[in-house]
């Protein structure tokens, strides 16, 4: 059973993707961490805050973590919300690092898994993908 | 002052365009051209290119101190294609005028090096002349009902053309081997002006010839084409060909000119010759087959850049699937598949394109208009108020259809490049062997709503590679929504407009 708050989350989601990505406001883990806080009962960028508008501003924040790469920031932020990891089959609101095809290569972005797939913002609008490279799961 | 007629031919220079510039009295400019050979032509080109050919046509040239007698043995093929209805001057292979020639003044210009349909009519000065079957000119001011003062002849090019008949009834000093095969030709007799005196001859002149350069333009049907639809034709056997100007067959033609190995799906060229025949309207309600080409191509113009504008012809892609080629011309699609979470294979990328506020709210159409005598004129804007307002501001964009005649036909393809232009999403996802009998450029549905509901609809898909890794086939789609073929000349064709004032 989905929570009004969490299905409104869900929607914000889906209108997110159809936004021009900006980073602090509309970026891939504010996105899911949106999407998660309600499910989880837990802020996933409570860790780093969202006081950033660059790509390079967030490296800033995570860095003061220790952590250099976003991979490195998510796991945090997952250990630090008493979450664990898992493999396949996943559950609905698993939190998950997955690809994304970009004109540079490949990058990581996180997602959350619902029906199916995990679904994550990405700077161009979205990807679904239905394996993660590293999945948490949280309760 | 001199006899205009027998006036010393003006110094012809090439400038850096490839125009030559020339002194400004009228006969001057008249008689100039017939010492200046490697005219630009009424194509586009690149200025290296035609100052090449420039010295390649002067080291031609047989002359001699009048430099009135001129004529090139034979004229050296262009590599032009011509399609459709062409519209150029041609490269002169034989040019006399001077004392023992006036009053005329005789031009002979190769229009392609290969045989063309016919010709449809010469332009001078900005004006079409009427053309009789004997070739004299019937229509005013060139015919005022005492002199004639243009007469013309046209050859083909085949291999088998005699001597051009103007050139064999007024120079006996010709042999009859002088026959140019293979070249498609034209030759004009132009009478200078009547009068009773020299300023009689000269208003004269100046009403027929205007003040500049002597260079008719040649209307002409062009290049045979094979058409797949007609059983007398034999793709072997060009002899069999017909004269066409239906866009997707001209397309597959200069494929097989320029790519003569190339394989062609035959069958898909004529279903999309099909869609290029279908009649529509225009607002006057004037009939005509929605998706024609008319140009001139050389060989030396870069084949992508060339490729893209014979597409734009017909709004359409060009495709390759199972190692041959096609055309598919913008049409109303129907899906031939639907892709539900059963068949994906990985995962969906979903691309939401540009912001609202950066998409193109106008498009200039560009085109060749007969109103202008043929020369590419920008058109009626195409444009959404309602789009304006929502981007905030104007976003404007030209788009030239170098292949396309009439206004009517420019704004369909424009306002269909418009909308299209509208639609930004894109997708990428692995799907399974169900992709296997779907091309690129036709439609599917997708039916993926539990995942978002942007994605249901259909989308037209763009590429359609194979995958090892995934074991089927990486589908690359874009949103597709039918209205954008939607044309109701009654409410969205604009009137046309000439602005006598541009420069254009």
């Amino acid at each position: 059973m989905v929570s009004a708050e969490l299905s409104a989350a869900l929607a914000r989601f889906d209108e997110r993707i159809m936004e021009p990505h900006q980073f602090g406001e509309n970026d891939c883990c504010i996105a899911c961490a949106d999407v998660l806080q309600p499910a989880w009962g837990v802020d996933l960028m409570v860790l780093y805050g969202r006081d950033y508008s660059t790509a390079a501003g967030y490296f800033r924040l995570i860095r003061k973590r220790g952590c250099s790469t976003l991979r490195e920031a998510v796991a945090l932020a997952a250990e630090n919300a008493d979450a664990v990891a898992v493999d396949a089959p996943y559950r609905d609101f698993d939190l998950g690092i997955v690809f994304c095809g970009t004109p540079n290569g490949v990058m990581e972005l996180p997602g959350f898994w619902l029906d199916g797939a995990f679904r994550a913002r990405s700077p161009f609008g979205a990807v679904y993908q239905m394996e993660a490279e590293k999945a948490w799961r949280h309760g | 002052m001199a006899d205009p007629i027998s006036m010393a031919v003006g110094t012809a220079v090439l400038t850096s365009t490839g125009s030559f510039a020339v002194a400004s009295a009228a006969v001057t400019a008249f008689w100039a051209t017939a010492a200046t050979v490697a005219l630009n032509v009424a194509v586009s080109s690149v200025v290296a290119d035609r100052q090449r050919r420039a010295r390649q046509n002067s080291q031609r040239i047989v002359g001699d101190d009048r430099s009135l007698q001129q004529s090139i043995p034979e004229p050296a093929p262009e590599h032009y294609r011509l399609y459709g209805y062409a519209f150029l001057a041609g490269t002169p292979f034989f040019l006399r005028g001077g004392e023992e020639n006036r009053p005329y003044l005789y031009r002979g210009v190769a229009l392609a090096g290969h045989e063309c349909d016919g010709l449809d009519s010469v332009w001078i000065n900005g004006t079409r002349v009427l053309i009789g079957n004997d070739g004299f000119a019937t229509s005013t001011p060139f015919n005022d009902g005492v002199t004639q003062f243009i007469k013309v002849s046209f050859r083909s090019g085949t291999l088998t053309q005699a001597i051009d008949s103007i050139l064999s009834a007024d120079f006996s000093s010709l042999p009859s081997t002088y026959r140019q095969l293979g070249t498609c030709t034209a030759v004009i007799k132009a009478h200078y002006g009547t009068g009773a005196n020299r300023d009689e001859q000269e208003d004269k002149h100046r009403e027929l010839f205007g003040d500049g350069e002597f260079v008719p333009l040649w209307r002409v049907r062009g290049a045979k084409i094979y058409d797949p639809r007609d059983v007398t034709q034999s793709l072997g056997d060009p002899s069999t060909w017909q004269w066409s100007r239906n866009a997707a067959l001209v397309i597959a033609d200069y494929l097989v000119w320029k790519y003569p190995s190339i394989s062609i799906d035959w069958d898909r060229i004529a279903e999309a010759a099909d869609i290029c025949d279908l009649t529509v309207r225009s607002k006057a309600g004037e009939a005509f087959a929605q998706f024609t080409m008319d140009g001139v191509i050389r060989a030396g113009d870069p084949p992508q850049d060339v490729i893209n504008d014979l597409l734009s012809s017909c709004g359409g892609r060009l495709i390759r699937q199972e190692g041959k080629y096609h055309v598919r011309p913008a049409q109303i699609e129907t899906p031939v598949g639907t892709i539900h979470a059963g068949n994906l294979r990985g995962g969906i990328q979903f691309n939401n394109g540009l912001p609202v506020g950066q998409l193109v709210n106008e498009l200039k159409p560009e085109f060749f208009s007969p109103e202008r005598g043929y020369k590419m004129v920008p058109g009626p804007v195409i444009s959404v108020p309602a789009d304006v307002t929502a981007d905030g501001e104007r976003r404007s964009r030209s788009e030239r259809y170098p292949f396309t005649e009439t206004s009517p036909r420019a704004q369909r393809l424009a306002s269909i490049e418009y909308k299209e232009g509208r639609i930004q999403q894109t997708v990428t996802l692995g799907v399974d062997l169900s992709a296997f009998k779907w091309a690129a450029g036709r439609t599917v549905m997708l039916d993926l709503a539990q995942f978002n509901p942007v994605l249901t609809g259909q989308w037209r898909i763009l590429n359609r590679p194979w995958s090892d890794g995934l074991g089927g086939y990486t589908l690359q789609l874009k949103k597709y929504d039918a209205s954008v073929m939607d044309f109701d000349p009654a409410t969205d064709e604009q009137d046309f407009e000439i602005d006598e004032d541009s420069d254009l």
